[in-house]
Formats: structure tokens, sequence, C-alpha cells
């Protein structure tokens, strides 16, 4: 066998050899140039925006058209995990107080070489080996991620990012009989997501009304209430204008009156109003916390002057 | 003596190419990867490898093999092997709806659609998408209203019905469609910039000021790879545009906003 082999090989001129050297150079030079870079593929999608009926700019998006989609849409974004590397949290729920174990590690093989790694840990912990763990003690719910570069003489092959979470005064709920199943759960005011294993809980947000069956309770709608005190009177008086909102952003309420009166920033007040000299209507407007406007308006009359003929 | 130095130096011209591909720039790596899983695909035709390769070209979230263009081969190889392979034509869809080409999209999705209906209802999604696109309203308004029956808390699909909804003469109802997702996502850019225009639509120049400034607080935070979740498929080369794009649109209504709201003022 290896007689053979070699009666073949030594059949090959070193000219033909360096031949083929130079022409599998050329080859790939040339791939290179083909496959160059470019400025990356522009879909109909990249500078789209739509106009209201207004002239506003609407910018619609595309996160659910993701095929296998799996709920993306329900959570904020967050880093997707590499397979390139690994995070984990052990344990991953805790009690303010308590510390937890955090250990990472990066895959560094690449066909048959290992790649130069080089990766931080966010929330303050910094440049970290490619492999390791560390004792954590978080005061509130946090997401690890575990990222980084890594390349090979030099030279940026991949970039790598993993995350986990620790839930701090907060447990996923177990269901009977041990089995689990992914969604959402409230602990106390907060709103989790937890995963099918129930290995990882993320919290999501604080819910400013309340938790109940894995969901933030609606704010509820606001309500507004604006009065004209006397609601007659004549020319040249002044009224006392008195108004109320509820569940509103203060800073978007206004009380104003077709006679010049103004007053912005307050949800509740009571005001002198100018003198007043002919039919004023005052209007209460504000924004809800829910995003819906609220508005009332309230009319001042003027006596009507008689004069003996 | 000559046979040990012939051996010798195929040995290092092997070393050397090896070494060569390793150095390669990813683009090229990423070509002579696809040029290896076409060979296999010809060698051992498979409709599940096909989608696999094309899956893996057209996420963002691997940016070292995105290739739009592989991926719709390999999608369209799958579609070869097996017309009835799930997800594929709904894939196919999607590649066309970026390329613009929204007839040969709307004709894929109906494809999709009538072979697996409410087994993927995210198609509904795009194919709502696409007829926003196309300018058919109310076509898009009875999709993504059939999406949201199984996701009502998606906020993507919140944010285009409210869009849909707003160009259908609605804005009462985006208004409130959009104030149902930012009570589950306060801080989301998107929803923020709807329910934004809504209020404007409405003639509420003072709210819808307000809640501008909200959202381009917001949308000075958006990352490339929060744009890239947001824009499924999209080539992560151009995620920072699109992050700019959008802000851009943001600033532009608040100068609308504020104008409207001071001219409103003055009358």
């Amino acid at each position: 066998m290896t007689h053979s082999v070699v009666h073949r090989v030594k059949a090959i001129p070193t000219r033909t050899l360096f031949s083929l050297l130079i022409l599998l150079s050329i080859m790939l030079f040339a791939l290179s140039l083909l496959s160059s870079t470019g400025a990356g593929f522009r879909s109909a999608e990249l500078e789209f925006t739509d106009a209201s009926g207004k002239g506003a700019l609407i910018v619609p998006a595309s996160c659910a058209s993701y095929a296998h989609y799996s709920g993306e849409c329900n959570v904020p974004p967050t880093p997707n995990p590499s397979t390139n590397c690994g995070i984990a949290l052990s344990p991953n729920s805790i009690s303010a107080g308590q510390s937890s174990t955090l250990g990472w590690s990066a895959n560094t093989s690449y066909g048959l070489f290992t790649l130069d790694s080089a990766g931080s840990i966010n929330n303050g912990i910094g440049s970290v080996a490619v492999s390791g763990t560390l004792n954590i003690a978080p005061s509130v719910s946090t997401v690890y991620t575990y990222s980084g570069t890594q390349s090979f003489l030099g030279v940026p092959i991949r970039t790598f990012s993993c995350s986990a979470a620790i839930t701090v005064s907060g447990q996923p709920p177990v269901e009977e009989g041990g089995a689990c199943v992914a969604g959402y759960y409230c602990s106390g005011t907060d709103l989790y997501y937890r995963d099918a294993a129930c290995t990882s809980a993320q919290f999501i947000q604080n819910c400013t009304n309340g938790c109940s069956s894995g969901a933030c309770l609606n704010q509820p709608a606001p309500t507004a209430i604006l009065r004209v005190v006397p609601g007659l009177l004549q020319a040249g008086q002044t009224t006392q204008v008195q108004w109320s909102a509820a569940n509103v952003n203060a800073t978007t309420c206004s009380v104003s009156g077709t006679n010049g009166d103004l007053w912005e920033d307050a949800a509740s007040g009571t005001q002198t109003s100018t003198g007043i000299f002919t039919q004023t209507v005052y209007t209460l407007s504000c924004t809800g916390i829910d995003g819906t406007p609220v508005s009332q308006t309230a009319t001042v009359n003027i006596l009507p002057i008689f004069e003996e003929i | 003596m000559h046979r040990i130095k012939q051996f010798v130096f195929l040995a290092l011209i092997a070393a050397a190419l090896a070494l060569l591909a390793c150095a390669l720039p990813s683009h090229v790596v990423r070509g002579l990867g696809t040029i290896g899983a076409r060979a296999s695909l010809t060698l051992l035709p498979s409709a599940e490898r096909a989608f696999g390769y094309g899956f893996e070209r057209f996420d963002a979230r691997h940016p070292e093999l995105y290739d739009v263009d592989a991926a719709e081969w390999f999608y369209e190889r799958a579609a070869e092997l097996d017309p009835a392979l799930p997800y594929v034509h709904h894939e196919l869809s999607r590649i066309a709806f970026l390329r613009g080409d929204f007839e040969t999209a709307m004709d894929h999705i109906n494809t999709q659609i009538g072979l697996f209906g409410n087994d993927a209802p995210n198609s509904f999604y795009v194919r709502g998408l696409i007829e926003g696109y196309r300018g058919e309203y109310e076509a898009s308004l009875e999709d993504y209203e059939y999406f949201l029956s199984f996701e009502p808390n998606n906020w993507a699909a919140l944010n285009d019905y409210a869009w849909v909804l707003l160009k259908a003469g609605k804005p009462r109802e985006a208004v409130v469609a959009t104030a149902h997702g930012l009570s589950l996502f306060p801080d989301n850019p998107w929803l923020l910039n709807t329910n934004a225009t809504g209020l404007y639509d409405l003639g509420y120049y003072g709210p819808a000021r307000a809640q501008m400034a909200k959202t381009l607080r917001a949308v000075s935070g958006v990352t490339e790879y929060q744009w890239l979740t947001a824009y499924p498929g999209n080539d992560p080369k151009v995620a920072a545009e699109g992050v700019r794009t959008f802000q851009e649109a943001v600033i532009r209504n608040m100068h609308t906003f504020r104008l409207a709201e001071s001219k409103d003022g003055v009358q």
C-alpha cells in the first residue's frame, strides 16, 4: 500500500505541486473578492415608516414573523443564548441576603483549533476567564450576561453571548406532581416569567396596579370633575374654578378658559378666575395613566342688566 | 530521501491550506460553508436538512452565517423536495416580503395558511404585515385581529394592529390597542410612538407631545440586538441604520407635535 502510494507521489513533479499551490491561492483570493462583505441586505422594512391621518410617522415592527416563533414578543427583547457559551446560576432563586453560585464557560473549539477567547460579565463583574465560578448575592432580581469575542491568530472569528436570570424574593410556583408549564406568574406585585423546566425565572416588571393570574392588572380609566362656583354672576365678577381628575398623569392636565385663564400641571385644584364679562367656558383636559384622554367643561354665564326705561 | 521530501512537501501544502482557510474573513468561510452544504444536499437530498440550512442563514442571531440569498436557495430546494414541509412557504414569504416582492410574498403565505392554518398562527400575522404594506388595511385588520386572538399580549402585533387602525381612520381604537400593550410594556418605544400618534390624530396635542417625549427617551436606548428581535430576518449589518431610522422618525414626530401644540395654543 505504502509502496503504491509512494510510487504515485513520485510521479508528481515538484513543479506541478508548486503550480497547484499557486492555483489554489488564486482561487481562494478570487473567492474572497467575489464573496465580499458588501453593505448588507437592505430590506423593505429598513427605512419604512407610514404617515398617519395627520402626517405623523408610524413605525410598524415584525417581531412575531420569526419561524417557530415561541413568544419572543410577549416579553421585552433580551439577549439570546449562544451555542458558543453557557452560564448558569445555582440556585437561580434566592431570598434577599442569600447568595448563589454563578458559573460560566465558553466553547473555544473551532474545527481542529482552539480560539483565543476574551469575555466579560455585566453587573460589575467585568473581564473573566474562559470558564469559572463566582459567588454572588444580588439584592434585586438580575440578569447576568456573559459575552465576548473569540479570535484566531488575532483575527476575530465570532462573538458569543448568553444570559441567566436570578430572582430575589420570588419563587416559581411548582405545579402539582412537579410538572411545570412555561408562562407568567405573580409574586406580590411583581410579574415574572418562568421557563418550562422551572429552572429559570425572569423578572419582567413591577405592576403599578397589582398583579393577578400572571398578568399586570390594567390601569383604570381616567375620570374628571370640573365646577365653577358660582356659575352665574354679574359682569366683572370672578368665580371659583374647581377641578379634580383621577388616574391621570398630572403633568398632562390643564384647565383653560375662553377668557384666557390657564392653569397647568395639576390633577386637582381650586383657582379664582379673572374678571368675567361675557359667557366663559372652562375646559379641563388630562391624559390618563392608561393613555386615554379625559376632558370636562363648565360654563359661567353673565346676569343680564335691566335698565328702566 | 526524495520520497520523504515529497511527503513533507505535501504535508506542508495541506497545513498551509488549513491555516489559510482559518484565517479567511468570515464571509469567505460562510461562502465555503454554503458550498459544502449545497454539495451535501446534492449527494443526499433532504427537505428537512435543506430547511435547516436555510433557517441558520436567515437568523440575525447568527450573524456569521446570515445570507438571505443562500437562505432562499435552500428554502426553495426544501419546497421542491417537500412542498408540504411546515413553515417552508412561511419563510419564502418572509424573504419575498423583505425583498419588497409583496405579490410573491402573498402567494407563499396563502399557500402556508392553506396548508397549515391555525397550526402556525403567526402566518396570519405575516399576512397582515404584507397586506398593510400593500395598503389593504381592512384585510390586514382581520388578520391582525385573528392573530391577537392567539397572542393578545404580543407587543408587535398590538403595535402593527394600531398602525393599520390609524391608516383605516380609527385613531381611537389605535390608542386603546396600544394602551393595552403599554400596560404590559410601558417603555416599549414602538408602542409609545404609535400611541402618541393616535393621540395626535385625535387632536390631543398636549398629551401626544408628552407621550412622544417619553418615546424619545425610550428609543434612545434601543440596541441593535433589540432592533433585530423586532425585525427578524433582517441583515445584522444594517441594524445600526435601522435603529437610526426609528430614532429619526421619533425626533421628527416630536417636532411635528410641538408645532401643532403651539399653534393650537395660539388659536
